[in-house]
Protein backbone atom coordinates (compact mmCIF):
# COMPACT_ATOMS: atom_id res chain seq x y z
CA UNK A 1 0.00 0.00 0.00
CA UNK A 2 2.79 2.37 1.05
CA UNK A 3 4.68 1.63 -2.20
CA UNK A 4 1.57 2.48 -4.20
CA UNK A 5 1.20 5.81 -2.42
CA UNK A 6 4.90 6.65 -3.05
CA UNK A 7 4.50 5.79 -6.73
CA UNK A 8 1.40 7.93 -6.96
CA UNK A 9 3.15 10.90 -5.33
CA UNK A 10 6.07 10.60 -7.77
CA UNK A 11 3.71 10.45 -10.75
CA UNK A 12 1.82 13.50 -9.49
CA UNK A 13 5.09 15.41 -8.98
CA UNK A 14 6.20 14.61 -12.52
CA UNK A 15 2.83 15.65 -13.92
CA UNK A 16 2.85 18.88 -12.00
CA UNK A 17 6.40 19.83 -13.09
CA UNK A 18 5.43 19.04 -16.68
CA UNK A 19 2.42 21.31 -16.37
CA UNK A 20 4.61 24.12 -15.04
CA UNK A 21 7.23 23.86 -17.78
CA UNK A 22 7.61 26.60 -20.40
CA UNK A 23 5.60 26.29 -23.55
CA UNK A 24 7.23 27.45 -26.75
CA UNK A 25 5.28 27.67 -29.95
CA UNK A 26 5.72 29.21 -33.36
CA UNK A 27 2.79 31.58 -33.78
CA UNK A 28 3.78 32.96 -37.17
CA UNK A 29 5.85 31.17 -39.80
CA UNK A 30 6.40 34.33 -41.82
CA UNK A 31 6.11 37.61 -39.94
CA UNK A 32 6.49 41.21 -41.11
CA UNK A 33 10.31 40.76 -41.12
CA UNK A 34 10.26 37.58 -43.20
CA UNK A 35 11.12 35.28 -40.30
CA UNK A 36 9.24 33.42 -37.60
CA UNK A 37 7.58 34.65 -34.43
CA UNK A 38 7.90 32.42 -31.40
CA UNK A 39 5.91 32.71 -28.23
CA UNK A 40 7.12 31.50 -24.88
CA UNK A 41 4.77 31.26 -21.94
CA UNK A 42 6.68 30.97 -18.72
CA UNK A 43 5.74 28.95 -15.72
CA UNK A 44 5.64 30.50 -12.27
CA UNK A 45 8.83 28.63 -11.37
CA UNK A 46 10.89 30.27 -14.08
CA UNK A 47 13.19 33.14 -13.20
CA UNK A 48 11.79 35.43 -15.92
CA UNK A 49 8.36 34.87 -14.46
CA UNK A 50 9.70 35.98 -11.11
CA UNK A 51 11.04 39.05 -12.91
CA UNK A 52 7.47 39.77 -13.91
CA UNK A 53 7.30 38.38 -17.45
CA UNK A 54 4.55 35.90 -18.15
CA UNK A 55 4.69 35.63 -21.93
CA UNK A 56 7.28 36.75 -24.47
CA UNK A 57 7.09 36.90 -28.23
CA UNK A 58 10.26 36.93 -30.29
CA UNK A 59 10.06 38.24 -33.86
CA UNK A 60 12.94 37.16 -36.10
CA UNK A 61 13.93 38.21 -39.59
CA UNK A 62 14.73 35.73 -42.37
CA UNK A 63 18.33 35.48 -41.11
CA UNK A 64 17.24 34.57 -37.62
CA UNK A 65 18.04 37.97 -36.14
CA UNK A 66 15.68 39.20 -33.50
CA UNK A 67 14.14 42.52 -34.47
CA UNK A 68 11.24 42.75 -32.05
CA UNK A 69 10.43 41.32 -28.64
CA UNK A 70 7.17 41.64 -26.76
CA UNK A 71 6.88 41.03 -23.04
CA UNK A 72 3.55 40.63 -21.30
CA UNK A 73 3.80 41.23 -17.59
CA UNK A 74 2.35 39.24 -14.73
CA UNK A 75 -0.50 40.75 -12.73
CA UNK A 76 1.88 41.41 -9.87
CA UNK A 77 4.30 43.36 -12.07
CA UNK A 78 1.44 45.22 -13.72
CA UNK A 79 0.23 46.38 -10.33
CA UNK A 80 3.77 47.28 -9.31
CA UNK A 81 4.79 49.22 -12.44
CA UNK A 82 1.57 50.26 -14.11
CA UNK A 83 2.82 48.72 -17.35
CA UNK A 84 0.83 45.91 -18.98
CA UNK A 85 3.24 45.01 -21.75
CA UNK A 86 6.24 46.34 -23.65
CA UNK A 87 7.64 45.96 -27.15
CA UNK A 88 11.35 46.34 -27.79
CA UNK A 89 12.66 46.99 -31.30
CA UNK A 90 16.24 46.16 -32.31
CA UNK A 91 18.49 47.17 -35.18
CA UNK A 92 20.54 44.72 -37.27
CA UNK A 93 23.31 44.82 -34.69
CA UNK A 94 20.98 43.74 -31.92
CA UNK A 95 20.86 47.15 -30.26
CA UNK A 96 17.54 48.36 -28.95
CA UNK A 97 16.39 51.40 -30.89
CA UNK A 98 12.86 51.79 -29.60
CA UNK A 99 10.67 50.63 -26.74
CA UNK A 100 6.91 50.92 -26.51
CA UNK A 101 5.19 50.76 -23.14
CA UNK A 102 1.48 50.07 -22.87
CA UNK A 103 0.06 51.15 -19.56
CA UNK A 104 -2.59 49.53 -17.38
CA UNK A 105 -6.04 51.13 -17.05
CA UNK A 106 -5.19 52.23 -13.54
CA UNK A 107 -1.98 53.96 -14.63
CA UNK A 108 -3.76 55.52 -17.61
CA UNK A 109 -6.30 57.05 -15.25
CA UNK A 110 -3.48 58.42 -13.08
CA UNK A 111 -1.25 59.86 -15.80
CA UNK A 112 -3.53 60.32 -18.79
CA UNK A 113 -1.01 58.46 -20.96
CA UNK A 114 -1.94 55.30 -22.87
CA UNK A 115 1.31 54.50 -24.60
CA UNK A 116 4.86 55.82 -24.47
CA UNK A 117 7.52 55.29 -27.08
CA UNK A 118 11.18 55.62 -26.09
CA UNK A 119 13.84 56.12 -28.76
CA UNK A 120 17.46 55.21 -28.08
CA UNK A 121 20.84 56.23 -29.47
CA UNK A 122 23.44 53.59 -30.25
CA UNK A 123 25.02 54.22 -26.83
CA UNK A 124 21.74 53.29 -25.15
CA UNK A 125 20.75 56.82 -24.16
CA UNK A 126 17.15 57.89 -24.57
CA UNK A 127 16.88 60.74 -27.07
CA UNK A 128 13.15 61.04 -27.55
CA UNK A 129 9.95 60.05 -25.74
CA UNK A 130 6.53 60.18 -27.36
CA UNK A 131 3.47 60.10 -25.10
CA UNK A 132 0.03 59.32 -26.50
CA UNK A 133 -2.73 60.65 -24.32
CA UNK A 134 -6.01 59.02 -23.27
CA UNK A 135 -9.30 60.33 -24.66
CA UNK A 136 -10.08 61.77 -21.25
CA UNK A 137 -6.84 63.74 -21.11
CA UNK A 138 -7.27 64.84 -24.72
CA UNK A 139 -10.67 66.26 -23.85
CA UNK A 140 -9.28 68.01 -20.78
CA UNK A 141 -6.13 69.48 -22.32
CA UNK A 142 -6.68 69.51 -26.07
CA UNK A 143 -3.32 67.77 -26.49
CA UNK A 144 -3.36 64.54 -28.50
CA UNK A 145 0.27 63.59 -28.03
CA UNK A 146 3.59 65.06 -26.96
CA UNK A 147 7.16 64.45 -27.99
CA UNK A 148 9.97 65.09 -25.51
CA UNK A 149 13.50 65.46 -26.85
CA UNK A 150 16.17 64.62 -24.31
CA UNK A 151 19.54 66.38 -24.30
CA UNK A 152 22.86 64.77 -23.40
CA UNK A 153 22.40 65.95 -19.81
CA UNK A 154 19.36 63.67 -19.55
CA UNK A 155 16.96 66.61 -19.29
CA UNK A 156 14.32 67.59 -21.81
CA UNK A 157 15.62 70.08 -24.33
CA UNK A 158 12.49 70.47 -26.41
CA UNK A 159 8.84 69.45 -26.15
CA UNK A 160 6.34 69.34 -28.98
CA UNK A 161 2.61 69.26 -28.35
CA UNK A 162 0.21 68.18 -31.06
CA UNK A 163 -3.34 69.34 -30.57
CA UNK A 164 -6.64 67.54 -31.09
CA UNK A 165 -8.99 68.34 -33.96
CA UNK A 166 -11.33 70.12 -31.53
CA UNK A 167 -8.61 72.39 -30.22
CA UNK A 168 -7.36 73.06 -33.73
CA UNK A 169 -10.84 74.12 -34.78
CA UNK A 170 -11.34 76.24 -31.68
CA UNK A 171 -7.94 77.91 -31.34
CA UNK A 172 -6.67 77.57 -34.93
CA UNK A 173 -3.45 76.09 -33.64
CA UNK A 174 -1.98 72.82 -34.81
CA UNK A 175 1.08 72.26 -32.66
CA UNK A 176 3.42 74.05 -30.29
CA UNK A 177 7.07 73.60 -29.63
CA UNK A 178 8.79 74.58 -26.39
CA UNK A 179 12.53 74.94 -25.97
CA UNK A 180 14.15 74.48 -22.55
CA UNK A 181 17.48 75.60 -21.15
CA UNK A 182 19.66 73.47 -18.90
CA UNK A 183 17.72 74.48 -15.79
CA UNK A 184 14.39 73.34 -17.24
CA UNK A 185 13.15 76.84 -17.99
CA UNK A 186 11.26 77.47 -21.24
CA UNK A 187 13.30 79.85 -23.37
CA UNK A 188 11.28 79.82 -26.58
CA UNK A 189 7.84 78.84 -27.81
CA UNK A 190 6.76 78.32 -31.39
CA UNK A 191 3.16 77.85 -32.49
CA UNK A 192 2.15 76.29 -35.76
CA UNK A 193 -1.09 77.01 -37.54
CA UNK A 194 -3.05 74.61 -39.75
CA UNK A 195 -3.98 76.93 -42.57
CA UNK A 196 -0.79 78.76 -43.29
CA UNK A 197 1.62 76.31 -41.70
CA UNK A 198 3.69 79.43 -41.43
CA UNK A 199 7.05 79.48 -39.87
CA UNK A 200 8.48 82.28 -37.80
CA UNK A 201 10.58 84.74 -39.67
CA UNK A 202 14.10 83.40 -39.71
CA UNK A 203 13.01 80.08 -38.21
CA UNK A 204 16.16 78.03 -38.18
CA UNK A 205 17.29 74.56 -37.28
CA UNK A 206 20.69 73.28 -36.24
CA UNK A 207 21.57 70.02 -37.94
CA UNK A 208 24.41 67.54 -38.02
CA UNK A 209 25.09 64.81 -40.53
CA UNK A 210 24.70 61.23 -39.41
CA UNK A 211 26.35 58.00 -40.49
CA UNK A 212 29.73 59.64 -41.07
CA UNK A 213 32.89 59.69 -38.98
CA UNK A 214 33.15 63.47 -38.77
CA UNK A 215 29.71 65.06 -38.74
CA UNK A 216 29.07 68.12 -40.87
CA UNK A 217 27.09 70.77 -39.01
CA UNK A 218 24.89 73.41 -40.52
CA UNK A 219 22.23 75.94 -39.71
CA UNK A 220 19.26 75.94 -42.05
CA UNK A 221 17.27 79.18 -42.04
CA UNK A 222 13.92 78.60 -43.64
CA UNK A 223 12.37 81.91 -44.44
CA UNK A 224 13.04 85.55 -44.96
CA UNK A 225 10.37 88.09 -44.02
CA UNK A 226 9.63 89.36 -47.49
CA UNK A 227 10.36 86.16 -49.40
CA UNK A 228 8.73 83.22 -47.65
CA UNK A 229 10.16 80.60 -49.97
CA UNK A 230 13.76 81.71 -49.77
CA UNK A 231 16.20 80.70 -47.09
CA UNK A 232 19.88 80.12 -46.56
CA UNK A 233 22.33 77.63 -45.13
CA UNK A 234 25.33 78.35 -42.96
CA UNK A 235 27.88 75.56 -42.63
CA UNK A 236 29.97 75.36 -39.50
CA UNK A 237 33.16 75.66 -41.51
CA UNK A 238 31.69 77.65 -44.39
CA UNK A 239 32.87 81.09 -45.47
CA UNK A 240 29.45 82.61 -46.01
CA UNK A 241 25.76 81.70 -46.11
CA UNK A 242 24.53 79.79 -49.16
CA UNK A 243 21.16 80.95 -50.43
CA UNK A 244 18.46 78.35 -51.06
CA UNK A 245 15.17 78.66 -52.81
CA UNK B 1 11.58 76.30 -52.02
CA UNK B 2 11.14 74.71 -55.38
CA UNK B 3 8.61 72.04 -54.51
CA UNK B 4 6.40 71.00 -51.62
CA UNK B 5 3.93 68.15 -51.30
CA UNK B 6 1.86 66.54 -48.59
CA UNK B 7 3.21 63.06 -48.09
CA UNK B 8 1.13 61.78 -45.17
CA UNK B 9 -2.10 62.83 -43.54
CA UNK B 10 -2.26 61.93 -39.87
CA UNK B 11 -5.43 60.78 -38.14
CA UNK B 12 -6.48 62.01 -34.74
CA UNK B 13 -5.47 65.62 -34.88
CA UNK B 14 -1.77 65.43 -35.72
CA UNK B 15 -0.47 67.69 -38.46
CA UNK B 16 0.18 66.29 -41.94
CA UNK B 17 3.67 65.42 -43.08
CA UNK B 18 5.14 67.56 -45.88
CA UNK B 19 8.18 67.13 -48.05
CA UNK B 20 9.85 70.31 -49.26
CA UNK B 21 12.72 70.62 -51.71
CA UNK B 22 15.13 73.51 -51.45
CA UNK B 23 17.72 74.19 -54.11
CA UNK B 24 21.09 75.82 -53.48
CA UNK B 25 21.72 78.99 -55.42
CA UNK B 26 25.39 79.14 -56.28
CA UNK B 27 27.52 81.37 -58.47
CA UNK B 28 27.52 78.68 -61.12
CA UNK B 29 23.73 78.42 -61.17
CA UNK B 30 21.98 75.85 -59.06
CA UNK B 31 23.74 73.52 -56.67
CA UNK B 32 22.63 70.62 -54.53
CA UNK B 33 19.20 70.00 -53.09
CA UNK B 34 17.95 69.83 -49.55
CA UNK B 35 14.97 67.56 -48.86
CA UNK B 36 13.13 68.46 -45.69
CA UNK B 37 10.30 66.25 -44.43
CA UNK B 38 8.43 68.00 -41.64
CA UNK B 39 5.33 67.43 -39.60
CA UNK B 40 4.20 70.56 -37.83
CA UNK B 41 7.16 71.74 -35.83
CA UNK B 42 9.00 68.48 -36.18
CA UNK B 43 11.59 67.66 -38.83
CA UNK B 44 11.30 63.95 -39.55
CA UNK B 45 13.95 63.80 -42.25
CA UNK B 46 16.62 66.11 -43.63
CA UNK B 47 18.81 65.12 -46.59
CA UNK B 48 21.29 66.89 -48.81
CA UNK B 49 21.81 65.61 -52.36
CA UNK B 50 25.13 66.70 -53.82
CA UNK B 51 24.76 67.83 -57.39
CA UNK B 52 28.03 66.54 -58.87
CA UNK B 53 27.50 62.87 -58.01
CA UNK B 54 24.02 62.62 -56.52
CA UNK B 55 25.45 61.45 -53.18
CA UNK B 56 23.04 61.84 -50.28
CA UNK B 57 23.91 63.03 -46.81
CA UNK B 58 21.47 62.50 -43.98
CA UNK B 59 21.15 64.96 -41.15
CA UNK B 60 19.43 65.05 -37.79
CA UNK B 61 18.59 67.95 -35.54
CA UNK B 62 21.41 69.04 -33.27
CA UNK B 63 19.44 70.31 -30.31
CA UNK B 64 22.47 70.99 -28.20
CA UNK B 65 23.76 73.51 -30.71
CA UNK B 66 20.54 75.50 -30.63
CA UNK B 67 20.51 78.93 -28.98
CA UNK B 68 18.06 81.77 -29.42
CA UNK B 69 20.60 83.66 -31.51
CA UNK B 70 21.58 80.82 -33.78
CA UNK B 71 23.50 77.57 -33.76
CA UNK B 72 26.55 77.53 -31.54
CA UNK B 73 28.76 74.61 -32.31
CA UNK B 74 31.74 75.38 -30.15
CA UNK B 75 30.19 75.61 -26.73
CA UNK B 76 30.23 72.65 -24.41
Amino acid sequence: MRKTIYALVIVLMCMSSFALADTIKVINQRNEYGGTTNEITLSPTERSYEDGVETSRFHYDSNGKILKKEDFYTDHKQRETGTANIINYYDNNGKMVKKEEFYTDQKQRETGIEISRFYYESNGKIVKIEDYHTDQKQRETGVANTTNYIGSNGKKAKVEEFYTDQKQQKDRIEASRFYYDGTGKIVKREDFYPEKRQRDVNDFRCLKSIGVKTPVRLQFVFTAEDKPDVGYVIYQKGNRPIAVK
Amino acid sequence: MIKEREVRRVKGGGPSEYEAQWEEITSGGTGGKYIVVSQGARINEFRYIRKKDGKQFKFEEDLEAWTEKGCEWNRK
